[in-house]
């Protein structure tokens, strides 16, 4: 069975491959090739243009070319994920980091926590957190001040975590007693979070190579950037892991994906393994 | 609750093990002669039947990767090793020692060999990794670290229970909860029975300090601080005893500043993506801890 989508000439692919990188540090090497190339083919249709050179010029242009290029980045950019994702990674979040936050920020007229989803696609990771923070401070949450920063390169997976409406397949991994706490049924497959978790996540638009993009992010205790670098390459890996370490308030923590690690990249972090899951900490 | 005597009531509870067979006995004064002939060692073990078909499972497992399968108890003495072959028999009878009475409640025995395995496997698996010669047999050290958690689990299963339960409410570490809870901890009673079979001292020190490292020896030190961190990553792998799921900079530990001391290379390696890799030794695990449990004994040969 032939895969959907457009067998890209190894120059196409390149070129391609090239201005993504320049726009915004997302790197396809050649294992991801077919990402590119199954998703390529709705935006040639779409713009009318008959091969990746076309394309790119058509990127070039400066007046239909900025559009493009964020109806581009919604398109290839993977955003397939669930609440509660990561039973291992919850966990740690649950036991662990989530309480010593509390504990330390726990102090009359301090009490606020800023937490960063750094490619949060259409926010169930935020509200995850929301939730899970929630849980941790149960009524006392009144008196604390929580922001929750969902940020992604693209403009439609961010209007779906403002609108805050999901499938009952995103909910697979969330307790029946937390669906009814924290959701209201809008139709028989779809579920709306409650406005107190809509009330402490700001989803926003945030090109992470960019630092102007990432500095309204400064000063956060917990930032979440999961499965993103593998889209970078060792030098926009570098320049947004710096980011991320200046951004961090001290002692705060940062969660890559299940498989990628900071090795060779940055130094200063320290490595924080909980089980089955590992963390930095600043 | 905390227990007055402790160490002479657990004292008696170990006098109701087995002791270790003389077959032990035997292969440890072999091992000490410098012209040790592997046709001696065979021997010895050989007289043991249901011992030697145990040995030879385990040998010709994955984990020892032989090219071919061994039949013969000369042929594995000769390809994995005199010391390999004497902490094999040594693995086979200690499980069966400890083995629970059919019946009689116990601790979570699976997950405690599943723990042990780990640990050693881990050990070794690191030591090949990073290149750090060792002596000892680690795997055995490993397999024996938490020995002392049997012993009081027979002594009061109803204690034990309330040890774990505490770790999985407060998430704290095991030992920390032995202590408040029993007022003694694994380690130091481990080590009191690794005495009383008189096994080679650098076991008694693995049981007895891979909480506290400084108190090992300065010879079994690193072997020591080699099974303390194989432990953490044991736990942080998910092959934890006890519900402590707390974070560990395992950069930061005796147990690696330890070994750092004298492989300074260490400090340059990505133990993350060791650590990640390790899934790849599930397997391994997995079937040593199998072969751990299933590698039961005649009940004859009991005493």
């Amino acid at each position: 069975m032939q895969a959907a989508g457009q067998k890209l000439t190894d120059a196409e692919f390149n070129a391609l491959r090239d201005y993504i990188y320049n726009k915004s540090g997302i790197f396809f090497t050649e294992r991801n090739r077919f990402q590119l190339e199954t998703k390529i083919k709705e935006r040639l249709d779409k713009t009318g243009c008959r091969d990746a050179f076309e394309y790119v010029k058509h990127l070039e242009d400066y007046k239909a070319g900025a559009a493009e290029l964020d109806e581009l980045f919604n398109t290839v950019t993977v955003n397939e994920t669930s609440f509660f994702r990561d039973k291992s990674f919850i966990s740690a979040l649950e036991k662990n980091v989530i309480p010593e936050l509390v504990q330390k920020y726990d102090m009359p007229g301090f009490k606020q926590i800023r937490v960063w989803s750094a490619a949060s696609s259409s926010g169930e990771e935020a509200y995850t957190i929301a939730i899970l923070l929630s849980e941790c401070l149960k009524d006392a949450i009144s008196r604390w001040r929580i922001r929750i920063h969902a940020t992604d390169i693209d403009d439609n997976v961010l209007k779906r975590c403002k609108d805050g409406k999901y499938k009952s397949s995103a909910l697979r991994n969330v307790s029946p007693s937390l669906i009814e706490k924290y959701f209201d049924r809008s139709d028989a497959d779809t579920f709306s979070v409650k406005n107190n978790l809509k009330e402490m996540v700001v989803p926003a638009k945030c090109n992470l190579i960019n630092p102007a993009s990432c500095s309204a992010f400064s000063g956060v205790d917990l930032i979440l950037i999961r499965n993103v670098l593998i889209y970078f390459d060792a030098e926009s890996k570098k320049k947004v892991l710096k980011m991320c370490y200046e951004n961090l308030r001290n002692g705060g923590y940062m969660f890559l994906g299940h498989s990628e690690t900071i090795f060779g990249v940055t130094t200063g972090f320290k490595m924080v393994s909980f089980v089955n899951a590992t963390a930095y900490r600043k | 609750m905390l227990i007055t005597n402790f160490k002479e009531k657990v004292y008696n509870c170990i006098e109701f093990l087995p002791p270790i067979p003389d077959i032990m006995k035997e292969l440890n004064e072999l091992l000490q002669k410098k012209d040790c002939d592997l046709r001696d060692i065979s021997g010895v073990i050989e007289k043991d039947p249901s011992l030697s078909l145990n040995v030879l499972k385990i040998a010709n497992s994955a984990f020892y990767g032989l090219p071919y399968e061994v039949s013969s108890m000369e042929r594995a003495v000769a390809l994995i090793g005199l010391q390999e072959v004497a902490s094999l028999c040594m693995v086979c009878n200690i499980t069966d020692i400890l083995k629970p009475e059919p019946g009689v409640m116990t601790m979570d025995i699976k997950s405690f060999w599943e723990h042990s395995v780990a640990t050693g496997v881990i050990a070794k698996i690191f030591c090949k990794e990073f290149n750090i010669r060792t002596q000892e047999n680690l795997y055995l050290a490993g397999l024996i670290h938490d020995v002392g958690k049997i012993i009081i689990d027979r002594f009061s299963h109803i204690a034990y229970d309330g040890i774990i339960k505490a770790t999985h409410d407060e998430n704290i570490a095991l030992i920390e909860a032995e202590k408040r809870i029993i007022g003694e901890s694994h380690d130091r009673v481990g080590g009191w029975l690794i005495e009383k079979w008189e096994l080679p001292k650098v076991f008694f020190e693995v049981a007895a300090h891979h909480h506290s490292l400084m108190d090992a020896s300065d010879g079994n030190r690193r072997a020591v601080a080699i099974i303390s961190l194989s432990n953490h990553i044991a736990r942080i792998k998910g092959f934890g005893f006890g519900g402590d799921m707390r974070g560990i900079i395992l950069q930061e530990t005796d147990a690696f500043r330890i070994i750092n001391a004298e492989y300074p290379h260490l400090r340059d390696q990505d133990i993350a993506r060791f650590v990640m890799d390790l899934d790849r030794a599930d397997n391994e695990i997995a079937g040593l801890e199998r072969m751990m449990n299933a590698g039961s004994r005649p009940k004859t040969y009991r005493r």
